[in-house]
């Protein structure tokens, strides 16, 4: 199970660096067509605008499971184990309804931008397929806090465990 | 029940599920849904979180953060760090106290391209303190100047905290940039000065070393740290010219630090795979934030208590000085247990429109909430820089705490003239107060 929660979650991860690298290629290509020849690439703006919603939400996931999501430890870090435990269930309770409404939110409205044919002015981009993947990386988000969840009510999540001793 | 005491519950609801270790970015997203749908209804709360993550994070500037994060993690993750450490310790290492303010300059030089605190503070620290150890060097001075030297990381640009601000108030990133710069090289300053004041107090806590180098050799420790160096002054001098936006330094830098890295063989597809990794958690840690802010906002907007606590200061008649003292010692204290991201991202938006209201100059504020956060990084006792630093280099946090005093001591002079002269601030940024 740890296995392929780490392949489940990492995948859209590597997706989400690669997209990043492709944002880093297109941006510094333009500045280059636009010095040196005067010809910037036309919507490259539009492109980045659209990809830094695959490249940052696509990571969401993984920054849960490596427990990386800001949080203040300066109360909680004092309990004993036990009583950590409750809190960090509690927090993975918040942090997975939280992501279930977001995801469901955001399909529904993929569907709507999609239906209205919402797109981008230069390029004529769609948006629902963006909006799809706010979706889904809620929903990816939804699953690795449900493994994390049960692997903490099981004492066998190593992350809160490392965090707690 | 009114719009602004629902607010006022809403803040109080928020830091209580901070304090109980939710993660920040899903405490605002939370607070801020519960909270709308109070106000507003449901049917505008479900439309706004189906169409906020999408609307507020597809942005051009929020690029500019995940860029530099992959500029900073190329760099770190192919050992660069290291070659600014000794190409600093070669020019001054062998003076007394020398390899405590190379430690400061690789600090100030791995700044200027990664910015962020504690990762530089770890990156000169697993270098520069075996160095600093094997010349007998104290110990908890040599923290004290590794932790402190890391804080100049989220002044001098690219900065990821003056990125979040900019995002938040709709300041000019690339004004944000250019007012850290000079505050960010006086605060090396007045970190090399602190090491020269104690090594010649105290010379045996950093004595100078046996090691000498001949021009030549100081020249030839440029060869990878002076490229590295040399894409922070393309990047900012960029900006400074009009030519790039940050975005496109941003984009500019990590390709550039890419290429740097191939050409000196270090970047492997190990070391590539794990730079995408890291830069994707960073991402997605910003972007959860990111996306919380943008919600809790929508509600606090609503709930009209930026505006409440704007017409209660007016009220109470606090003049600019007054504001910026309760300002100073609310961000000393927030500094001391809260990460910077999470502050910004928390306090800004309720704060600012007091900021505008009393005409105070939106890039120097931020250029003092910045340095303030820096402090309370590294101020007993809660300074999370140190407890950090200290787990990561397996020092005991009592001995950073001492180390780092003096510094402190450094840091409220510097933090001082940024307050009396906000010139330094706006010079570059070309603005008045």
């Amino acid at each position: 199970m740890n296995k392929f929660i780490k392949w489940f979650v990492s995948i859209p991860a590597i997706v989400a660096g690669s997209v990043l690298i492709l944002i880093m290629l297109l941006t510094t290509l333009d500045v280059i067509m636009r010095f040196f020849f005067n010809a910037p690439i036309t919507g490259s703006s539009e492109i980045t605008q659209r990809f830094i919603i695959v490249a940052g939400f696509l990571g969401i996931g993984w920054c849960a499971l490596n427990n990386q999501h800001i949080k203040v430890d300066i109360l909680v870090g004092k309990l004993p184990p036990k009583g950590q435990k409750v809190f960090t269930i509690f927090n993975y309770l918040v942090v997975g309804i939280i992501s279930a409404l977001i995801g469901t939110q955001s399909f529904k409205q993929a569907a709507l931008v999609k239906k209205m044919h919402v797109q981008s002015q230069l390029l004529g981009i769609p948006n629902f397929p963006f909006y799809y993947v706010v979706s889904v990386s809620y929903f990816i988000l939804f699953i690795t806090i449900l493994f994390l969840l049960v692997m903490t009510i099981l004492n066998k999540n190593p992350e809160v465990e490392d965090h707690e001793s | 029940m009114s719009p602004e005491l629902i607010g006022i519950i809403g803040i109080v609801v928020l830091l209580v599920l901070i304090f109980m270790r939710v993660w920040i970015g899903f405490a605002m997203t939370a607070v801020g849904l519960v909270g709308y749908w109070i106000l507003e209804g449901w049917t505008r709360t479900a439309v706004m979180i189906g169409t906020e993550p999408f609307s507020q994070i597809s942005d051009l500037t929020l690029a500019t953060i995940p860029l530099f994060v992959l500029m900073g993690a190329v760099i770190s993750n192919t050992n660069l760090g290291k070659d600014l450490f000794e190409t600093a310790s070669k020019w001054i290492g062998s003076i007394r106290g020398g390899l405590a303010s190379a430690t400061v300059l690789a600090c100030a030089a791995f700044a200027a391209v990664c910015g962020h605190t504690s990762a530089t503070s770890i990156t000169m620290g697993k270098i520069a303190l075996p160095e600093m150890k094997r010349y007998k060097y104290n110990e908890k001075f040599a923290a004290g100047a590794c932790t402190a030297g890391g804080t100049i990381g989220i002044m001098i640009p690219p900065s990821i905290a003056f990125i979040l601000y900019g995002l938040i108030t709709q300041v000019s990133i690339g004004k944000l940039f250019l007012a850290g710069f000079i505050p960010g090289i006086l605060q090396a300053v007045f970190y090399m000065a602190t090491i020269m004041i104690i090594t010649r107090i105290k010379p045996d806590w950093g004595p100078a070393t046996s090691q000498k180098f001949t021009m030549k050799e100081k020249l030839g420790s440029l060869k990878l740290s002076g490229p590295v160096m040399l894409i922070f002054l393309i990047a900012i001098g960029g900006i400074y010219l009009g030519v790039f936006t940050p975005t496109e330094a941003g984009a500019g830098g990590a390709f550039a630090a890419i290429i740097i890295s191939l050409i000196a063989k270090r970047l492997k597809w190990p070391q590539f795979k794990g730079t995408m990794l890291e830069t994707t958690m960073m991402t997605g840690m910003m972007i959860a934030l990111m996306a919380g802010a943008y919600i809790f906002q929508r509600f606090i907007t609503v709930s009209k208590v930026p505006f409440l606590i704007s017409d209660s200061i007016a009220a109470m008649g606090l003049g600019k000085t007054q504001f910026m003292l309760v300002v100073v010692f609310f961000y000393l204290f927030l500094g001391c247990f809260m990460d910077i991201f999470g502050a910004i991202i928390l306090t800004i938006p309720i704060i600012m429109p007091t900021v505008n209201a009393l005409g105070i100059n939106p890039v120097w504020f931020g250029v003092i909430v910045v340095r303030l956060m820096e402090i309370g990084l590294i101020t007993p006792p809660l300074g999370m820089d140190v407890f950090t630093f200290s787990g990561a280099m397996k020092i005991p946090t009592g001995t950073v705490f001492r180390g780092i005093a003096p510094f402190v001591l450094a840091d409220f002079l510097h933090l001082m003239l940024l307050l009396f002269i906000p010139q330094l601030s706006l010079f570059l940024a070309g603005g008045g107060m």
